[in-house]
């Protein structure tokens, strides 16, 4: 035995692992320990059926695509530039997940009819190329001290074949030319033992969605996959330790009495205290997305531009899906803060801490990109999720900038709870702020 | 894990209440009696009350707390809450200058927060401080993120304001609470950090309405800390190993999300006729009266072990001219797109609206029911919305009638067996 151990869960897809892998699973499967077990054995348990949803691009109510439908083919003599260019890819969307979770990667599933049309710019003028469409996922990687990325992996969606390569306009016709694409996994690189350590654990991501060509998308879903775990000790101590924060010093003698000795590893993982350590650390950073918004519009999206943000030029608060709302309602469209399966008691036991069971709020994060533009100097996003609860990030830059504010969302207690509306307000001081995002997950 | 105390009769007092009073009329000797579990009272002088060390120790916390005084308030009045150490020590939740809430810490001003909706005649206030560890802290400088709630619990307004600073500094030192120009009614000091959702729950008129089903409550018990005092966030339920079973099927549940959480960006009008030669609209599975809209579809892997999932659609439904029109809504769950080779299963939820909510109106949530999931061989679901004019024939006016489609949630749903497991 070398003094370096592993303990890997790893499945499908990936490449192989350096053995030996104490808790391997059946390939192909999702995770599916007995818990128990599980925690008892491998305290760095991670989520055994995570598949949130991280992000959507979608047409979102519009019943039609920005891509051109039909028409004559696109002459030589033609001076216009009708149809999207071939050559440039551009900016669908930007989805920025503070943390996955821990073991899981991105996978993607795209709804899509065929490709429409395309031009290439040849001297001053476009000219035909085909019917085209491709998709490409950006994907960089951060976690510890290591990041990685970006990373492209470029899809080609198969082109229309109806005449002029045209979008399907008969009864039904879109449904019945419905196409499903996956993408490939989109993970990191997992080559060393340090990698694997880190990146298994509260891996932060940035998937940038580009589009080339026509491509005709429905919707596009990103979503994590339980896929990896990994753990790695040596004889100066743990590597990583899923949800373990790095500031659990004391854990090194409680209730391990002496120094791991780097030959035998007696008690490795430090026992119940660990485990039960380990264990609260997930329960304050394990949750569900509670709403992730990218703000792609097919209906008012030009053919050969990165996606269009939402500008808002109000100086005081308006709803940023629809300008006309200038206060809270929850009787009003919104996203849903289901968490209610979060469990998290110690801030939201509906008995014992919020009396009646009448509400529930959970810990939560919300990360932003925006940028304000002409004169103004200051703008305020505020995601709401209750009469009292919203979280503001104050944006002061001119160019595209990250955001992250924490705090409280109001939150469903039971699945069917009629409250827990999200509305996403903003204002300016002047001119106007634009917003590429607004994603906001539970936890800190 | 904070805990309401059974034996007291203050319905306020948690496991992480550290001092709690109230007294409607606002006498400081009534307000001296701490009905927390602690029972260990202040002491009341001259429009004030204090506390002495070693009893006042328990104040003397930097992060997480939260300190929450009920007042009258007018637009003039002035004074101190609540104060603890002095010098570079200095700690004091004040309005000092009039309208404006105020937080010292270390003895510089961290925070303040103008109140809203103050007048001549004295108010009721719920205002509180509230602090925990920053979770984004950068360095020693924003250690801690607070802050400054003010509920007016008369208007209903809320103000707050959100600050950083430095870990508290001090030791043993007497609190004082007071002295205040207007009229306290109630004091308390916790020693986690409060949501605003749960401290007007307490101290305010804040009435939520109750949810229309119950979920059993399962105890997330905490591990014992070296460093566990009481009212920590800990306390170990049975065998570890037990509860660690518990929290890992706990930790599996917490990533659900939700199917479909969507406002859609592009609401376009329905008319009767709209579906009718439309690629993008098609009539729903074993159905000859409802349309699904391929604009509104949402498609999810299914969290292992959700069959089913609660829906809510947001619809504007009006008419131009004439009596409102009965709109069939449904949401279909599909295992795949339709159309396509393989068996189709489906499933599909509803109900039937009558209103007019006038052209410029709201809408509402619509539907509201659990549908059961149906979900394919790669374990996702394709979720649709479609919609059906007078899908009974009750209506002559089915031609006027519009309607948008404007939001969907699908939220996935559990059934929790004894024990949570």
């Amino acid at each position: 035995m070398t003094d370096v151990q592993h303990k890997i869960v790893s499945l499908f897809g990936l490449n192989p692992i350096d053995p030996p892998a104490i808790a391997g699973l059946r390939p192909n499967s999702i995770m599916n320990h007995a818990s128990q077990r599980a925690v008892g054995a491998a305290q760095d348990a991670v989520c055994g059926g995570s598949r949130r949803v991280l992000g959507t691009i979608d047409v979102s109510g519009s019943a039609g695509f920005h891509v051109p439908a039909s028409g004559a083919p696109v002459s030589q003599a033609d001076p216009l530039h009708s149809f999207p260019d071939r050559e440039g890819w551009r900016t669908a969307g930007l989805i920025r997940i503070p943390r996955l979770t821990p073991g899981c990667f991105l996978q993607a599933r795209i709804l899509h009819v065929g490709s429409g049309q395309t031009q290439i710019l040849d001297g001053a003028n476009w000219e035909p190329a085909g019917s085209f469409g491709a998709i490409r996922f950006t994907t960089s990687w951060a976690s510890g001290s290591d990041s990685d990325g970006p990373t492209d992996i470029d899809l080609e969606l198969p082109p229309s074949l109806l005449a002029d390569a045209a979008a399907p306009a008969d009864d039904a016709g879109v449904w019945i030319a419905l196409e499903v694409t996956d993408a490939p996994t989109l993970r990191p690189d997992l080559s060393t033992d340090a990698l694997m350590a880190d990146f298994t654990d509260e891996l932060e991501v940035v998937v940038e969605v580009q589009y080339r060509g026509s491509p005709r998308v429905v919707a596009l879903a990103l979503y994590e996959e339980p896929l990896f775990a990994a753990f790695e000790h040596d004889d100066v101590g743990p590597h990583a330790i899923n949800g373990q924060s790095t500031y659990e010093t004391n854990q090194t003698t409680v209730p391990q009495e002496t120094a791991a000795d780097g030959a035998t590893y007696g008690e490795e993982r430090f026992g119940t205290h660990r485990m039960l350590s380990v264990a609260q650390r997930q329960q304050e950073v394990i949750g569900p997305v509670v709403m992730s918004l990218q703000v792609w519009n097919e209906s008012l999206q030009d053919d050969n531009l990165d996606v269009e943000p939402v500008i808002i030029g109000s100086t005081s608060l308006v709803n940023i899906l629809d300008t006309s709302q200038t206060s809270y309602d929850r009787d009003l469209p919104g996203f849903v803060c289901a968490a209610a399966h979060a469990q998290v008691h110690y801030l939201s036991e509906p008995v014992l801490v919020i009396p009646g069971g009448v509400a529930s709020v959970v810990p939560g994060r919300v990360r932003v990109e925006a940028r304000l533009r002409g004169a103004a100097t200051a703008a305020t996003i505020r995601v709401q999720s209750g009469d009292y609860e919203w979280i503001d990030i104050e944006v002061t830059s001119s160019s595209w900038t990250v955001l992250d504010a924490t705090g409280y969302f109001e939150t469903q207690v039971t699945p069917d709870h009629a409250w827990a509306i999200v509305q996403v307000f903003s204002l300016v001081d002047r001119d106007t702020v634009e917003i590429r995002s607004v994603v906001s997950t539970f936890g800190e | 894990m904070p805990i309401r105390t059974q034996d007291v009769a203050e319905p306020r007092s948690k496991q992480s209440t550290l001092f709690l009073s109230a007294s409607a009329g606002g006498v400081w000797t009534e307000l001296d009696d701490d009905d927390s579990q602690r029972f260990d009272d202040a002491t009341s002088g001259a429009g004030i009350m204090t506390m002495t060390s070693p009893s006042s120790d328990r104040l003397n916390i930097s992060h997480p707390r939260a300190i929450t005084c009920r007042a009258d308030v007018n637009s003039t009045d002035t004074g101190v809450f609540f104060t603890h150490g002095a010098g570079g020590n200095l700690l004091t939740f004040e309005i000092n200058t009039a309208g404006t809430l105020r937080a010292v810490q270390n003895g510089g001003t961290v925070g303040s927060v103008a109140i809203p909706g103050l007048a001549g005649a004295r108010t009721s206030y719920v205002l509180s401080w509230v602090s925990r560890a920053n979770p984004l802290t950068t360095g020693a400088s924003d250690a801690v993120q607070s802050w400054l709630l003010v509920l007016d619990d008369v208007g209903g307004e809320v103000a707050r304001a959100e600050f950083f600073h430095a870990v508290k500094t001090g030791g043993r030192a007497t609190a004082t609470w007071g002295p205040f120009v207007g009229t306290v009614t109630g004091f308390s000091h916790e020693s986690r950090a409060q949501s605003l959702t749960e401290i007007a729950i307490d101290w305010g008129v804040a009435s939520p309405v109750a949810p229309t089903s119950d979920c059993e409550v399962v105890l997330p018990p905490m591990p014992v800390d070296v460093s566990s005092t009481l009212g920590d966030e800990n306390e170990l339920y049975g065998p570890a190993p037990a509860w660690a079973a518990l929290h890992a099927d706990h930790a599996r549940r917490r990533t659900w999300s939700p199917l479909a959480n969507v406002v859609y960006r592009t609401r376009p009008e329905i008319e009767e006729n709209t579906a009718a030669s439309n690629g993008w609209y098609r009539l729903a599975p074993g159905d000859d009266a409802y349309y699904m809209g391929l604009a509104w579809i949402a498609m999810a892997p299914v969290p292992p072990g959700c069959t089913h999932a609660y829906v809510r659609l947001h619809v504007q439904s009006w008419v131009t001219s004439g009596a409102a029109v009965p709109i069939g809504l449904r949401l279909y769950s599909l295992s795949q797109p339709p159309d396509q080779p393989a068996e189709l299963a489906w499933s599909q939820i509803g109900e039937v609206v009558t209103r007019d909510d006038t052209a410029s109106g709201d809408g509402q949530w619509d539907i509201e029911a659990v549908v059961r999931l149906s979900i394919g061989t790669d374990g996702w679901t394709y979720l649709c919305p479609a919609y059906a004019f007078d899908p009974l024939g009750a209506s002559a006016n089915d031609a006027n009638a519009i309607i948008t489609i404007n939001a969907l949630h699908v939220v996935p749903c559990y059934s929790e067996t004894a024990g949570g497991a």
